[in-house]
């Protein structure tokens, strides 16, 4: 019976033992003539890996659209204008700014300062909610007041160029006449526009095709417009006219289909109506997105777009929907105020390189030393063993993390260390109340269930933190310490709940 | 040593103490504010490129130091083929990227031009609004799920005061250190404030645990 618990003990620390070579040293095999880690390596978060940095410089600044929304022939000429002498606007207003001021030169030019750094801030503010929109983590934007230059850091990913270089457009997007070129909405239109996948159909060799809905949702005013759009450029199929303009008609109001179908009944039409449709077309800064029309009234306040699928994609198909998505982020937001240019974007590595984090790693482990000796130092051979149990769930949280993919920025690293404390925490639960005299076997699983019962409800808190931090924020850095949280928690209950077990039971005297 | 920590007295004094520094602190923010350290703060960033050769950081400080040796300067290796190092100065001087140029042609043996290899532009400083904003609700709702958990674990408020209590100290600690020490905010400010956070709350709940018999 002895010889067996001994066998037990030895037996744990031989697996601790083996997890530790396992976590802090690796597994090779040989691949081509060199020795790989079959361990998959740590994935680093931005603050440890380096980042995009991009500066935008002001080219010019681009004309208010508030009066966008009228649809009078007045209008028409206005948008002309606004399209072709943007600059002449500019000076006008320059020109009214100074009218109004004293004769004092000096407040001229602060009331004309005092507005371009509001614009400068609402393109910062504009910005930073498109980055929002996409998902992108752990950006900074700031902006020069002065010069309405704009400085933007963002993590290095395959996206990181198309999302530049969408989130810096202008962003004005416009559902226009297509014949007088009235403009009818605008973004401020707009409360928020989503973009989904859906797969029906087969294509040539029988793959599903999967297809990319962008579906626009109108604020309150904006619905109201859409609907007196619908009705206003509604237009009537003739009765005597194809199979598929009679299905067309009575499909209902989803213009999701409509749309898909419309372009085959527009064929049909052609050839028997006498007058072409009045078409609306959607523009974004004065790229043409689509022409479309509308048979039927659509109150829903929602309009469904199909703008690309996987058939027809000419490139990758995960590259149309990350394009589609940054459209969206564009659309949903007011457009800039002025028109930027890229002056530089360059990838920046981390202040934080290698020997840093190698410090702070050491660091760390010093602190888990100075710990453990206060352990062994206050329970003897139980802190002994608390110790070499602590170092097994460390060697385990760090495969656990690896094999995880976890994105370790530099917080989460500091958290690991945390991770080790609460572990102790547990340890020296047990340790207290194993400490007493002359325990029986008996008390010492009930020290062992209530020491267990105890870290639970400490590890509560914990479950909220790491709710807040993964499912609430998208930002990399709070992700960092909930996963490693989490992992820590949970591996800490399981390892801690069959290690101390296998323990207290190879060392009652019973 | 548990006594002296009973002792009223002590306590009294102690949370004096703290109010006195956390008054000197905002006192102090007000005045001169925070010292944003340079990572963050408003500046003039130089890129440049030594082709062919593999830069080192430590190499450009020695030279960095000689030019701007009154400043920290923040050097930051950019691109991807280690050519092309970003200097950021606090206060920078018409000639001190000619002297730059100097050095380093001296150093790698190049001839360098400022027109060519060189280019400089003001960054304007992060607010440290946009860096503490993206933390400010999932610290705050995680902190009211806890304080009501706190309220049904332990049937009462004292815990609860008790922990939002020990969070304003030392985060109030970290930040009069900041303030009053002039210590820079930069890249580990967040993630310490982070760290005490946290911390806060795993040894306080621990604590807690501990003393209930429930």
């Amino acid at each position: 019976m002895k010889a067996q618990k001994i066998l037990n003990i030895l037996l744990m620390v031989l697996i601790i033992l083996l997890i530790s070579i396992i976590s802090f040293v690796g597994i090779f095999e040989q691949k081509q003539a060199k020795m790989a880690n079959l361990i998959p390596d740590y994935q680093l978060g931005i603050n440890l890996k380096g980042y995009r940095a991009i500066s935008l410089e002001v080219l010019n600044e681009v004309a208010s659209d508030e009066e966008d929304t009228n649809t009078t022939s007045e209008v028409v000429a206005e948008e002309t204008e606004n399209t072709t002498t943007e600059s002449s606007n500019e000076a006008a207003e320059n020109t009214t700014n100074e009218e109004n001021a004293t004769n004092e030169t000096n407040e001229t030019v602060t009331l004309a300062s005092v507005e371009d750094i509001s614009k400068y801030n609402k393109n910062a503010s504009i910005i930073r909610k498109r980055l929002k929109k996409l998902g992108v983590e752990d950006y900074t934007v700031t902006v020069d007041p002065n010069t309405g230059k704009i400085d933007i850091t963002l993590p290095e990913n395959k996206d990181t160029d198309t999302i530049i270089s969408d989130i810096t457009q202008v962003g004005k997007f416009k559902i226009i006449d297509s014949d007088s070129k009235d403009v009818l909405m605008t973004n401020k239109d707009i409360k928020s526009v989503d973009i989904t996948t859906e797969k029906h159909g087969t294509d040539a060799d029988g793959e599903p095709i999967t297809y990319i809905y962008m579906t626009i949702n109108f604020n309150l005013e904006g619905s109201s417009k859409f609907t007196n759009l619908t009705k206003n450029y509604q237009n009537i199929v003739p009765e005597n006219t194809s199979e598929e303009n009679t299905e067309n008609t009575a499909e209902g109001e989803n213009s999701e289909t409509q749309n898909s179908e419309e372009q085959a009944s527009e064929e049909n039409t052609v050839q028997e109506e006498t007058k072409t449709p009045t078409q609306v077309t959607l523009k974004i800064d004065d790229t043409d997105l689509m022409t479309t029309y509308f048979t039927t009234v659509n109150d829903t306040g929602s309009l469904s777009l199909t703008v690309g699928n996987s058939a027809s994609a000419v490139g990758d198909f995960e590259s149309m929907v990350v394009a589609a998505e940054n459209l969206a982020a564009i659309m949903e937001n007011d457009p800039l105020n002025h028109q930027y240019d890229v002056n530089t974007n360059i990838y920046v590595n981390t202040t934080l390189d290698s020997n840093k984090v190698k410090l702070i790693a050491c660091i760390e482990i010093a602190i888990a030393l100075l710990i453990a000796l206060v352990v062994i130092a206050k329970f003897r051979l139980n802190g002994l063993a608390a110790t070499i149990s602590s170092v097994g769930f460390i060697g385990l949280l760090l495969l656990a993390i690896r094999f995880g993919n976890v994105k370790l920025s530099l917080e989460g690293i500091f958290t690991i260390e945390l991770v080790y404390l609460l572990n102790m925490i547990y340890n020296l639960l047990l340790l207290k109340r194993l400490n007493k005299e002359n325990l029986t076997s008996k008390e010492r699983i009930m020290a062992y269930k209530e020491s267990m019962r105890k870290y639970l409800l400490i590890l509560v808190p914990i479950a909220i933190i790491v709710v807040a931090f993964t499912v609430i924020s998208s930002w990399g850095t709070l992700n960092s310490i909930g996963l490693v949280l989490f992992l820590g928690g949970a591996i800490s209950s399981a390892y801690n709940a069959i290690v101390s077990y296998v323990y207290i039971r190879s060392t009652n005297k019973q | 040593m548990k006594k002296i920590f009973n002792n009223e007295k002590f306590k009294i004094a102690a949370y004096g103490l703290l109010i006195v520094i956390f008054i000197a602190a905002i006192i102090v923010t007000i005045v001169k504010g925070i010292n944003v350290g340079i990572y963050y703060a408003e500046g003039t960033s130089i890129k440049f490129t030594v082709p062919g050769e593999d830069v080192s950081v430590n190499d450009i400080k020695v030279i960095a130091d000689e030019i701007w040796d009154d400043q920290y300067v923040l050097i930051e290796k950019v691109e991807l083929f280690n050519d092309s190092i970003s200097i950021k100065v606090h206060d920078y001087e018409d000639d001190d990227l000619q002297k730059l140029c100097d050095k380093l042609n001296e150093k790698y043996g190049k001839e360098l031009k400022i027109d060519e290899n060189f280019y400089s532009e003001h960054v304007s400083n992060v607010r440290l609004r946009t860096l503490i904003l993206p933390y400010i609700l999932p610290l705050g709702i995680s902190l009211l799920l806890i304080l009501g958990y706190y309220a049904i674990r332990y049937k009462g408020t004292k815990e609860m005061i008790g922990l939002i209590k020990y969070l304003v100290i030392f985060e109030g600690l970290l930040y009069s250190s900041l303030a009053l020490c002039r210590i820079p905010f930069g890249v580990f400010t967040m993630p310490v404030a982070l760290i005490i956070y946290l911390g806060v709350i795993i040894i306080y709940t621990a604590y807690n645990e501990n003393k209930t018999n429930a």
